[in-house]
């Protein structure tokens, strides 16, 4: 068996661990979700989805790819907050509020130097989005409440799935599990953890980066 | 270089994905745009929408309107609009109108359409609808707040309330077609439901009005719906429901409302057509009641009528019998009692007068001797006289002479003894003259009570002029008469007048086409509208307000139409009857005209009879004298006759004396002649005083025989006399008898005749109280019966002709679209109203302890990432 099979059985093998564990997570959070309020349910495997993602993603640190998602996801409530309360209800409006986020999330990943990824601001962003358009369309006035009770849920769904991936990776079943190993990847990691000299002890050098410089 | 490159991609992607955005949204800045051509009136629309935020229990936290002001046209104009400036926002862009006194003022240019909408909070005052909610917990009252996490039996309690009342003035006409105006408080016409989602966990659900189904989660979708406006629904409605809850959290629950114009909505028209029709009924059954009770009313005045103359036919009568009973039999009575009693006298008088004729006879007799025998003694005496003068010449024949005289002397004494008896019988009291004169001044006596007696029953029947006098009596007996039998006002016309109203009661009573069967058919027909009302509403527990009036409205016609046709006490039996009385009536009311017309005759009959006998009383014609003039002449007779025999007792008591001295006279001649007879010897010295004894004989006999002529001719007139009066007696005796019989019968007719007035004065009691039963009667069925009946029908009329015209005016009311703040200026608009009543649940504790677990969570995977990667890069 070569190394590169060897590694392929690995990987698949991580990525099957992985997904289990994330099945199992998603399972219960959905079945005994209403522990924690009813809305849950629905904005669960958007929520732990988005987790699971922010934790596997690889690059930045935990730290930053939380902050950078919590910075999206404030953006974007800050977003839905000015449609609710100062913008007009046109697609100008909408379109003011969007850029507005999008340029609040750029600029904390420009400022941040990439610690807060602009992929997990993006992230956030989505989160909200995704669990709370919905009920903004229906009923805009409602803001104040329906927003807290959406993002306090998809967020803990968030906790859940990157809670999840942190405990796959502590158990040795996650790592670049983003995309197939190959023989330069599969080299270029091993060169890597051999380099020395990162800014961060805490910013591991990214596949992405790697790939992009190889 | 990687770390500088590192560093710099992403932030050169993070702007290009940032102005990619940007982009987008620079996009969505582009705007149509055009040019005014032609100004032309605009069509101006304000679709408006009011969201309210509610507490748990109602309280208003924050309401919004949102408005949708639409204007099409072309050209460039300046719209106002009402509406609230607090908190004013455009939704469509940044742009402001100016406000002005409540005012939105637009300035727009319109090339086709275009829109503004806005969003402005509102007081809650403008709000048109009030939300209140209780709550209990086991049947006790509880906080909202209070409940969450409890458990046990749950009680939730709306009270919505249209407040919208305003004072209105609405016309219809009631069930004479008089027009009614009537200021009614008027809500703007709202519909509305409440909807509300019960979880899982509320189990044994109990709410009578709503409509529940499953919302597919589990959990159990309640509405209620609501009609907030009369006469439809009720302008206050509460309703809710009570579970048994575990763990309680309350759901939130929406209230909408929605101006609804009757008009415009089937449903609801239905129900205003169904109120048309009412009135209509109504008016109907009105106008057929009226036209029976007016037709009621008429034969109650007719009965009236009927009765007033019947009272003063029954007055005629009683007059009649208490002028027949009360005077006209008892005098006639009293008339055939003195006409008996002169009958009796005139009998006893007559007899008294045969006696008196045989006595006057026997007395003529008597005198005719005594005056025969006076005039033998006259001339005895004269020869006696002679005698003695020739005694004193001779003495030879003195024994002859004496002889002679002594004979002379004995027939002297038996002629004057028999003229001292008759002239003793004459005298006598108990069978003589004083006993004629007695019984001549006891028939005066009779004949004056007679006369008198004549004379009253004269002055009774009297005439038609005087007041209570047979034939006045009489008079007004016919008068009375001649009124009851006027064909104007009398019994005929009451007859007619009972004829008239019971053809108009046949009328009512002809089936299929009688008023009385298409007031029946009227109700019936309204009841089989209401009964299809009723089966036409969709959803009598969602409309119970409606279908509780069309029910009302059902039960109210069914007791009109039982009203009518109840077999007992209906109005078509009850004018069966009536009818039928007034058949009885009338044909009594016939035999009564037969028999006044009878009466008529039987008056004028009576009063001939009674014209005649008081002509045969007094006919003040002596040539045919009547019975007064006939007691006259017959009480001149007696008096006369009363006269005579006074002449006759006095001459008696005269002539008696001198026939007793005549009698003594021929007793002591007798004596003499006896003593000449038997002394011869002192003839010669008793020659002188014989002669002077003989010539006072002689004297005396002239003057006894001239008194006798004169008795004996008194004795002949008082023969004739009695004669005269016996046959005058006879003939009074006759004529008494006569009137006897003629004043029984008169008695006795009047007694008949009283008899009849008695009847008659019974029978028109009877028909008195015919016809003030046939007056009640008419006048109770009109009063309780057609009244009421009119009253129901107007009553009906009333009430679906305000329900019918409040309908109107709620679409009136409901034109502007019951718009917060009203439409804009040339404009028109609608508004809805959304209630939202909080829930109350842990959510703000449920989502403090999801962020907290996700914050908590973050951290701790975070920092068992960083823990990893060390070890990892440590490796």
């Amino acid at each position: 068996m070569t190394d590169i099979t060897r590694e392929g059985t690995t990987m698949r093998l991580r990525i099957l661990a992985a997904g289990g564990i994330l099945a199992v997570t998603a399972a219960l959070l959905v079945d005994h979700g209403d522990q924690f309020g009813l809305a849950l349910t629905h904005s669960a495997l958007l929520g732990l989805a988005l987790g699971a993602v922010l934790g596997l993603v690889p690059g930045a640190s935990p730290g930053g790819r939380v902050a950078g998602f919590a910075i999206g996801f404030i953006a974007a409530w800050a977003g839905y907050a000015a449609r609710a309360g100062y913008l007009p209800d046109i697609p100008m409006g909408r379109a003011i509020a969007a850029f507005a986020v999008m340029v609040i999330v750029t600029a904390v990943a420009a400022g941040s130097n990439g610690r807060a990824p602009l992929w997990a601001g993006l992230l956030g962003v989505g989160a909200l989005v995704g669990a709370y358009e919905t009920a903004f369309t229906t009923m805009p006035t409602a803001f104040t409440t329906e927003s807290v009770t959406a993002a306090t849920t998809v967020v803990l769904a968030v906790a859940f799935g990157f809670l999840a991936t942190t405990i796959a990776a502590a158990l040795g079943v996650t790592g670049e599990i983003l995309e197939p190993p190959t023989e330069s990847t599969a080299a270029a990691e091993r060169r890597e953890i051999r380099l020395p000299g990162a800014r961060n002890p805490s910013d591991v050098p990214t596949t992405a980066s790697t790939k992009a410089t190889s | 270089m990687s770390a500088l490159l590192r560093n710099t991609r992403p932030r050169r992607g993070a702007l290009v994905a940032a102005l990619a955005g940007a982009s987008a949204g620079a996009l969505a800045l582009a705007s149509p745009a055009g040019a005014a051509a032609t100004a032309t009136s605009p069509v101006i629309t304000d679709r408006e929408t009011v969201q309210v935020a509610l507490t748990s229990t109602g309280k208003v936290d924050v309401a919004r309107l949102f408005s949708q002001l639409s204007v099409s046209g072309d050209g460039h104009y300046v719209i106002t609009d009402p509406t609230s400036t607090k908190a004013w926002r455009n939704l469509d862009g940044f742009a402001k109108p100016t406000f002005k006194d409540g005012n939105a003022v637009w300035t727009i240019d319109v090339h086709g359409k275009t829109a503004r909408r806005s969003v402005s909070e509102v007081a809650s005052s403008t709000l048109p609808v009030t939300v209140h909610a209780d709550y209990t917990l086991n049947g006790k009252s509880m906080k909202p707040s209070a409940l969450v996490g409890k458990s046990g039996t749950l009680g939730v309690t709306w009270t919505i309330t249209n407040i919208t009342g305003s004072p209105t003035e609405i016309s219809f006409t009631d069930g004479h077609g008089k027009p009614v105006t009537k200021t009614v408080d008027l809500v703007t016409p709202y519909v509305g439901q409440l909807s509300t989602v019960l979880p899982q966990g509320f189990k044994q659900i109990q709410a009578a009005r709503a409509d529940l189904a499953g919302d597919g989660h589990g959990g159990t979708q309640a509405i209620w719906t609501m009609v907030l406006f009369s006469p439809i629904g009720e302008t206050t409605q509460t309703f809710g429901y009570t579970a048994k809850v575990t763990n309680m959290k309350l759901p939130a629950a929406t209230v909408q409302v929605v101006p609804v114009p009757p008009q415009r909505k089937p449903e609801l028209k239905f129900g205003q057509d169904g109120f048309a029709e009412g009135a209509a009924t109504g008016a109907e059954l009105t106008d057929g009641a009226t036209q029976i009770d007016s037709n009621l009313i008429k034969l109650r005045d007719g009965a009236g009528t009927l009765l007033s103359g019947l009272t003063q036919l029954a007055d005629g009568a009683a007059q009649l019998k208490a002028g027949l009973a009360g005077k006209a039999a008892p005098g006639a009575s009293q008339l055939a009692s003195g006409a008996s009693t002169a009958s009796t006298g005139a009998d006893q008088l007559s007899a008294g007068l045969v006696t008196a004729q045989a006595g006057s006879a026997r007395l003529a007799d008597g005198t005719e001797a005594l005056a025969a025998g006076a005039t033998k003694l006259s001339a005895g005496l004269t020869q006696a006289n002679g005698g003695s003068q020739a005694l004193l010449e001779g003495s030879q024949d003195l024994a002859a002479g004496a002889g002679l005289v002594s004979g002379g002397a004995s027939a002297l004494v038996d002629g004057l003894q028999q003229i001292s008896g008759g002239l003793a019988a004459l005298n006598d009291a108990t069978t003589g003259l004083p006993a004629a004169k007695a019984g001549a001044i006891a028939l005066q006596a009779a004949v004056g009570q007679l006369q008198v007696g004549v004379a009253s029953a004269v002055a009774g029947i009297g005439d038609a002029a005087t007041a209570g006098t047979l034939l006045n009596g009489m008079a007004q007996l016919g008068g009375g008469l001649g009124q009851l039998a006027a064909p104007a006002t009398g019994l005929p016309a009451a007859k007619g007048g009972v004829d008239q109203v019971k053809a108009g009661l046949d009328a009512a009573l002809v089936p299929s086409t009688g008023s009385i069967d298409k007031l029946a058919g009227a109700a019936a027909a309204a009841n089989g509208l209401i009964t299809g009302a009723l089966a036409a509403v969709p959803d009598c527990v969602a409309l119970a307000a409606v279908c509780a009036q069309l029910n009302g409205a059902a039960a109210y016609v069914a007791g009109i139409l039982d009203g009518v046709t109840n077999p007992t006490t209906g109005l078509k039996a009850q004018t069966q009857a009536a009818s039928g009385g007034l058949g009885l009536v009338s044909a009594g009311l016939g035999s009564a005209i037969l028999g006044v017309t009878a009466l008529q005759g039987g008056v004028t009959q009576v009063t001939t009879g009674l014209t005649a006998l008081k002509t045969g009383l007094k006919s003040n014609d002596l040539a045919h004298p009547g019975l007064t003039e006939g007691l006259a002449l017959v009480n001149g007779g007696l008096t006369q006759l009363v006269a005579g025999l006074t002449s006759a007792v006095s001459g008696v008591a005269l002539l008696a004396p001198g026939a007793a001295t005549a009698y003594a006279g021929s007793q002591q001649l007798a004596a003499g002649t006896a003593s000449v007879a038997g002394g011869a010897g002192e003839l010669a010295l008793g020659a002188a005083q014989l002669a002077d004894g003989t010539s006072q004989l002689a004297a005396g006999g002239t003057a006894l025989a001239s008194g006798a002529g004169q008795a004996a001719t008194g004795a002949n007139q008082l023969a004739d006399g009695t004669t005269k009066l016996s046959a005058g007696g006879q003939q009074l005796a006759a004529g008494l008898k006569r009137i006897n019989g003629g004043a029984a019968e008169l008695s006795s007719g009047i007694g008949t005749a009283a008899d009849g007035s008695s009847k008659l004065a019974d029978g028109l009691s009877q028909a008195q109280g015919g016809g003030k039963q046939i007056a009640d009667g008419t006048g109770k069925l009109q009063s309780e019966g057609t009244s009421k009946l009119v009253a129901a029908g107007q009553q009906t009329t009333l009430s679906f002709g305000e329900k019918l015209a409040q309908m109107k005016a709620l679409d009136v009311k409901a034109a502007d679209g019951a718009l917060p703040y009203g439409a804009p200026s040339g404009g028109t608009g609608s508004a809805a109203y959304s209630y939202t009543l909080a829930a109350q649940t842990t959510e703000s504790h449920d989502s403090a302890v999801r962020a907290l677990v996700a914050v908590a969570l973050l951290a701790l995977a975070t920092a068992a990432a960083r823990l990893l990667r060390r070890r990892i890069t440590a490796g």
